[in-house]
């Protein structure tokens, strides 16, 4: 009978008669996976990629074992359809371009699947186990002594090859991940009384380790050097939720992410802000195209005090993207403070809301503070007519970064509904996140949200 | 739920986005690159704060702005009046050490997007209907037809 096992996970497997390997059927490149099972002998055997089914042939009387395998499981996109890299050699002309790369025998390379996506190639390079001497090949993808060391080795080789370029796979490569497989020696082997099937454990070293990622290099200890640009500037998803909300979150993520096409339709320009960071634009006016901003100046080099500063930025030239602003009414509103968010209530004559935060003296820790300018002429004139500085809570150690949810304005601070996220660290030392609520009777309540 | 991704366990000021019905919000993160070297991103959180989408930002090709590839920070996205500005920064570490920061800004004038005055104004009341007296002849028949088959 055939006997398909469908495995949650596609970790390396091998089918063992009589403690020996046997070799999965040839890859059939007419109906691009492994060759059906023919029932030829006892033990014949394929795995089916994507849906991770290993399938093999048993007969009566015949003892066979289902072991992990000690192997490199490697996953590689490419910008490649499926036709293309089948057109261009397929699996093999894979294999000897990886064999090639690594300097190692083909032999030792299988392909577990291939499917669209754009491309994705998924392929494992086995490593001898010493229990078993039945290596089809005699070739060995390590020189290492122990399967430990030996894929040790390899995944190192491999990491170095595509971090540094040197893995040629005919496409552009978008992601590699490469997950380590080690077949741990298992005590309890032991085989049923009919069908003779058993597995054995394996454990995998980590989880798969991310070494290239939307075009560029993320293997640890490798500079981040950028491959492929056109991957690197699409945003991809890290997680998903369902296939609404996934077609939702990406078409906002690349709509913006991509400022090019943002520019092309809508006035955009780059501002060298040299120690001014932090910007928080507001009031921008079409017609003269500038723009007020609130930010942090914290340069101590500079004879200039340190705080939060506004200022207006003009002349931007729509034209030509790029090109310095000047500046205009740079003015010191608090200082010491920093993270500043503005909230309008209306136009230029309306009143306006900053957010900061600062260290207050009654404890000299940093409080989030709260100020109303009566419009924009009282903010140029740094005047105020109201200030709150907001309690800590929570047994935070200090309270920063604010950011305006909502604000239900009622004329003055103290009777405005006012929603803020802030970041605080609790009595533990650890970063948390929270959302403080100002309420229209001057109370504040806060909520930690992480 | 920040130290997945390699995101490292920092918050930044958050922007809250609705789109399509959905909130978003924005915020800058640091992520270590390759599990050693941190670099500012720009996030795309869902409304519960977990990332969805690491942000490239890909600014248009310009003498200044070539080299300017990652390490981008502190966006805001926040309607003012009419339009809705987006801004984020970019920071440089010079040749000699030196930190400099850049500001990216665009705005989107809503004024193509939002329905015009004519669109919203108050309808004028239909005009009267010219018919001609066949016509309302006509029309007092077939009443008077459909009325008596009616019963």
């Amino acid at each position: 009978m055939i006997v398909r096992i469908a495995y949650p996970g596609a970790e390396s497997r091998q089918i063992l008669k009589d403690g020996k390997r046997v070799d999965m059927n040839q890859w059939d490149e007419s109906i691009r996976m492994y060759g059906e099972v023919t029932r030829s002998f006892c033990g014949e055997n394929r795995y089916i990629g994507v849906k991770n089914i290993l399938e093999f042939y048993l007969t009566q009387g015949c003892k066979l074992q289902i072991a992990p395998r000690n192997a490199i499981q490697t996953m590689v996109r490419m910008e490649w359809s499926v036709d293309e890299f089948f057109n261009n050699g397929g699996t093999t002309t894979f294999v000897d371009r990886v064999a090639g790369s690594l300097g190692i025998h083909a032999s030792t390379i299988k392909v577990v699947s291939v499917y669209e996506g754009s491309l994705v190639v998924n392929y494992d390079i086995a490593v001898d186990d010493p229990a078993d001497d039945s290596s089809s090949s005699g070739e060995s993808a390590s020189t290492a002594s122990t399967p430990a060391e030996q894929l040790a080795e390899i995944k190192a080789k491999q990491t170095a090859a595509f971090s540094t370029g040197g893995m040629d796979l005919g496409a552009p490569i978008t992601d590699v991940e490469l997950t380590v497989i080690e077949n741990v020696e298992s005590t309890d082997n032991s085989t049923d009384n009919s069908s003779s099937s058993s597995d054995s454990s394996s454990s995998e070293d980590s989880a798969p380790s991310k070494i290239i990622s939307g075009g560029q290099v993320t293997a640890p200890g490798f500079p981040p050097v950028i491959f492929n640009m056109d991957a690197y500037w699409h945003p991809q998803l890290l997680r998903s939720k369902n296939t609404d909300y996934d077609a939702k979150a990406l078409r906002l993520a690349q709509t913006l992410a991509n400022v090019t096409l943002a520019c092309q339709a809508h006035p955009c320009t780059l501002l060298k802000t040299g120690k001014d960071t932090d910007l928080d634009p507001f009031f921008n006016k079409n017609n003269e195209w500038s723009f007020w901003s609130v930010f942090n100046f914290n340069d101590p080099s500079s004879s200039d005090p340190q705080g939060v500063y506004m200022k207006k930025s003009v002349n931007v030239d729509n034209n030509n993207p790029g090109t310095a602003l000047s500046e205009q009414s740079r003015v010191l509103l608090v200082y010491a403070a920093q993270n500043p968010k503005v909230w309008t209530t209306g136009d230029e004559n309306a009143a306006i809301i900053l957010a900061y935060d600062a260290v207050d003296a009654s404890d000299s820790k940093v409080h989030l503070n709260l100020r109303k300018y009566n419009n924009l002429d009282r903010m140029k004139a740094n005047d105020s007519s109201e200030h709150v500085i907001l309690p800590l809570t929570n047994s935070a150690a200090y309270e920063s970064k604010p950011s305006f949810q909502e604000v239900t304005w009622h004329g003055s601070i103290a009777n405005s509904e006012i929603s803020i996220f802030y970041e605080f660290q609790d009595g533990s030392g650890n970063l948390k996140l929270a959302q403080g609520k100002h309420g229209t009777d001057g109370s504040w309540t806060t909520t930690v949200t992480n | 739920m920040y130290t997945t991704d390699g995101f490292t366990a920092k918050f930044n000021p958050f922007h809250k986005i609705t789109y399509q019905d959905e909130i978003f919000y924005l915020t800058g993160t640091d992520r270590l690159q390759n599990g050693v070297q941190p670099e500012k991103n720009i996030v795309l959180l869902d409304a519960d704060m977990t990332p969805m989408s690491v942000l490239p930002m890909d600014l248009p090709t310009h003498a200044q702005m070539d080299d300017i590839i990652s390490n981008h920070t502190s966006p805001t996205m926040k309607r003012i009046g009419e339009t809705v500005a987006l801004s984020f920064q970019h920071r440089n570490t010079t040749e000699a050490g030196d930190e400099e920061y850049f500001q990216f800004l665009y705005f989107v004038d809503l004024q193509e997007f939002l329905p015009k005055a004519r669109d919203i104004a108050p309808q004028q009341p239909p005009e009267p209907q010219h018919k001609s007296i066949l016509t309302r002849v006509m029309n007092v028949v077939v009443n008077a037809f459909n009325w008596l088959f009616r019963r």
